[in-house]
């Protein structure tokens, strides 16, 4: 039973929520109207109490959007996960009540356990997690929903619940060389040709084993495990383009949005592209191994720090683009389901390529490889892609600095690991 | 930010109320203009928590005030110095008073200081002894607070920001950025620029001195209005600017998330409603006039900016508002409106009667100077 779930996120409520906070580091206002709206809760209030503590959130988010998101202290974050935390429980308090609709209540609590898993950061004590909340909640809302789903399920035609499959005609842009793939290489094998040298190449068989392969090519085993949860989705072209934009939405809501519905439909691309999402749904972790190549490092000194791999989810609908650009670290990238094409560009070739000037896109070309404007940028008519079809099962390793234009040819899902 | 003269002008309050700013409701959300009780009003600055008002009987405070909400204090400078011109964040109250000083109370501990240091710092530095240059007005931000001297110098303070030797008129602060007017109409901008707030084309912030808005520089500004990360000016023709980021539709520019009701809405409303701009926009890095659903010219005689809400007040009195509404800061019941990036005429509430001569704005609130 799903109460019994919910009784166990509210046993871990903690009691005094404000006092888990860095107080001399906050607004007093903020504090106050939290820890109030938390001990003058009560069965008559909940309209009025949800409304208190979402103008601590909301004014927290004000503050989280302040000066740059890497450099914003830890206190107003840990604020944010605390009045998401109250607001859930009173959510929760009003489902065990029975005021409102409980589908509703459970989503809109779902939700909150979500940006506060992407906008928070932990309490500095007490075992109330948000992740171990949002897992919880995530739990509770699929037994709810499960009876309804059943019901749905004669409605729904079953022939939707697989991509659809690649079919590749006119891809736009230049064509490059063809990139060297290498089945299965040798951890020694692949540092030696590859990870030393800095030379990408395509690697398969490398992933064969991983039950994503077959699982995520099903949308409904998707939406099963994280329909619910709320991701930033990218919406236009790309982030170069001026009318590009992040949305929120659940899982459930892109799916039907943007990859269900068939190209060529008046919809804008909607893209779930470079978020932790395996930090967020710990169930499609278990889907997936980190590869073994990731434990090569390039600092084989005693004592050198070796930090997490980033892992990365970027599922999207045919014609996705991630413009040229590169990044500081390994990366490699591995293909679930469908097919991407890659243009990569060696680093020598940085001043061919145009960076944009300025700290924010300086790791972004202004060159276009699909149009190419020769005039503008005379310099790129000499220069040599190399190209790679990246196919469901296959791995691309992307060296520090290499620059790539990334493109889905159909509906993909790819995983990229980034480690240095 | 304006100063009112007229006597025996009534304040109309709407938006966030969740610590009584406004004495008048325990209500935390006021979704109608509603009136503020006082009289004799000069000037009002209002924050997220808390609210100051300036009468002809001296300072008063109100909202979350020495850790408690639903307060309303009276202020008095130390020495019985008389309060020229104010403004408030929810941490701070800046006053500046006749001999040129510049007083800071803090709100936590309810404590008097005076700011002295800056001014000083600055002669020193260009070795000036031409005397004072008294502070004759100052605006809180969120972030930091600016500061005008006589002399048309501006201060984030305490230190002097560098721009071009042209005398600045006026301040504006918001989050993380703030607008400087010269004599000359010209505006200027300093800070952080991630959301376009600076109006120069890009998201590069201007942290060294303050950098012309250059797409401005052909029009002769009056007025500057600055929110959280959005700008607005006036122009000598009465035409509203604006620029940053249209979030909630805080610039009068379409957003995504309300094209379909704007549409529909399009169909049974006046026909002139957006006829250049079609896009969808997030960020607007340069400033565009913004287009008024009304066949007539429209005439902008004043602009206030909250944190995700913008105010207009035109020539013939009417009130207009886009943007973030989730308290009613917009003056609409935010179930039935939670925003909106079309700009909407704002009502009086009923039995007032009376000409609006000026708006100010808080994070999320408004208010109106009715005389």
């Amino acid at each position: 039973m799903e109460d019994k779930i919910l009784s166990e996120i509210r046993k871990i409520v903690p009691e005094n929520i404000t006092g888990l906070l860095p107080a001399d580091e906050l607004d007093p206002a903020g504090l106050f109207l939290l820890q109030h709206t938390q001990d003058t809760v009560t069965e008559d209030n909940y309209t009025e109490a949800l409304k208190a503590v979402e103008g601590v959130l909301e004014i927290t988010w004000e503050e989280l959007n302040t000066g740059h998101w890497s450099k914003v202290p830890l206190a107003p974050r840990q604020l944010y996960t605390a009045a998401a935390i109250i607001k859930i429980d009173i959510l929760l308090r009003s489902y065990q009540q029975g005021c409102g609709d409980k589908t509703e209540l459970l989503q809109s609590a779902m939700k909150t356990a979500d940006l506060g898993i992407l906008l928070g950061a932990p309490l500095s004590s007490g075992d109330c997690s948000m992740t171990r909340v949002a897992g919880l909640l995530s739990h509770a809302l699929s037994m709810l929903s499960s009876v309804s789903e059943q019901q749905q399920a004669v409605s729904e035609p079953s022939s939707n619940t697989e991509h659809s499959s690649v079919m590749v005609h006119n891809i736009p842009g230049i064509k490059g060389q063809m990139l060297n793939t290498l089945e299965k290489p040798s951890l020694e094998g692949f540092r030696a040709a590859h990870f030393g040298p800095r030379v990408p190449a395509k690697l398969t068989g490398c992933i064969s084993h991983w039950p994503a392969l077959h699982l995520w090519r099903d949308i409904n085993y998707l939406k099963k495990v994280a329909g619910a949860r709320t991701v930033p989705i990218e919406l236009g072209v790309h982030y170069v383009h001026p009318t590009w934009s992040q949305k929120l939405m659940t899982v459930a809501e892109f799916i039907e949005a943007h990859i269900v519905p068939q190209t060529g439909e008046a919809t804008p691309i909607g893209y779930l592209a470079q978020h932790p999402l395996f930090e967020q749904v710990p169930e499609l972790m278990s889907d997936i191994f980190e590869p073994e190549y990731c434990c090569l490092s390039d600092d084989l000194g005693e004592g050198a720090v070796t930090e997490e791999t980033d892992i990365n989810a970027w599922f999207g609908p045919k014609g996705t683009v991630s413009p040229l650009h590169y990044d500081p670290k390994h990366n490699l990238l591995a293909q679930v389901v469908g097919e991407k094409r890659i243009l990569l560009y060696h680093p020598d070739q940085s001043e061919n390529l145009y960076p944009y000037e300025g700290s924010f896109l300086n790791n972004t070309a202004q060159v276009d490889p699909e149009e190419p404007d020769y005039k503008t940028f005379p310099n790129y008519k000499n220069i040599i892609a190399w190209e790679c079809h990246l196919k469901q099962g296959e791995m691309l390793y992307i060296p520090p600095k290499w620059w790539h234009h990334v493109r889905s040819l159909s509906t993909s899902f790819s995983v990229s690991f980034w480690w240095t | 930010m304006h100063r009112h003269d007229e006597v025996n002008m009534k304040l109309l309050y709407c938006g966030y109320n969740g610590f009584g700013q406004c004495p008048t409701t325990r209500a935390s959300t006021l979704p109608q203009l509603t009136e503020f009780p006082v009289t004799g009003v000069k000037e009002v600055s209002l924050a997220w928590s808390c609210m100051v008002v300036l009468t002809d009987s001296g300072v008063r405070v109100s909202g979350f005030v020495g850790g408690e909400p639903h307060q309303l204090k009276q202020l008095t400078l130390p020495d019985a110095q008389q309060p020229q011109q104010l403004s408030c964040s929810q941490r701070h109250v800046l006053v500046t008073v006749p001999s040129g000083d510049c007083w800071k109370f803090c709100i936590k501990n309810s404590s008097w200081r005076r700011l002295d240091h800056f001014t000083r710092v600055e002669r020193e530095l260009k070795h000036e002894d031409s005397g004072a240059d008294p502070i004759v007005r100052v605006c809180c931000g969120s972030t930091f607070d600016v500061a005008l001297s006589e002399s048309g110098r501006a201060f984030v303070l305490p230190s002097p920001i560098y721009h071009p030797g042209v005398r600045v008129t006026q301040v504006a602060c918001g989050n993380e950025h703030c607008l400087l007017l010269t004599e000359t109409g010209q505006v200027f901008s300093w800070g952080i620029g991630s959301r376009g707030q600076l109006g120069h084309g890009g998201l590069e912030n201007e942290q060294e001195i303050a950098r012309q808005v250059d797409s401005l520089a052909g029009l002769h500004v009056m007025l500057v209005a600055a929110g959280g990360w959005h700008s607005s000016a006036v122009t000598e023709c009465s035409d509203l600017y604006t620029w940053g980021w249209n979030q909630s539709g805080q610039l009068g520019f379409c957003t995504g998330k309300n094209t379909v009701r704007a549409k529909q809405e399009q169909t049974a409303g006046p026909k002139k409603l957006k006829t250049e701009y079609t896009d969808d926009v997030t960020i607007l890095s340069t400033p565009l006039p913004v287009i008024w659903p009304l066949e007539q010219e429209v005439n902008v005689k004043d602009v206030g900016c909250g944190s995700r809400h913008t105010i207009a007040l035109l020539d013939d009195g009417t009130v207009w508002g886009c943007g973030w509404n989730a308290y009613g800061q917009l003056g609409m019941s935010p179930e039935r409106v939670p925003s909106t990036w079309k700009i909407t005429r704002i009502e009086l509430p009923d039995g007032n009667s009376g000409v609006v001569t000026g708006i100010e704005c808080g994070a999320w609130s408004t208010v109106v100077f009715l005389a």
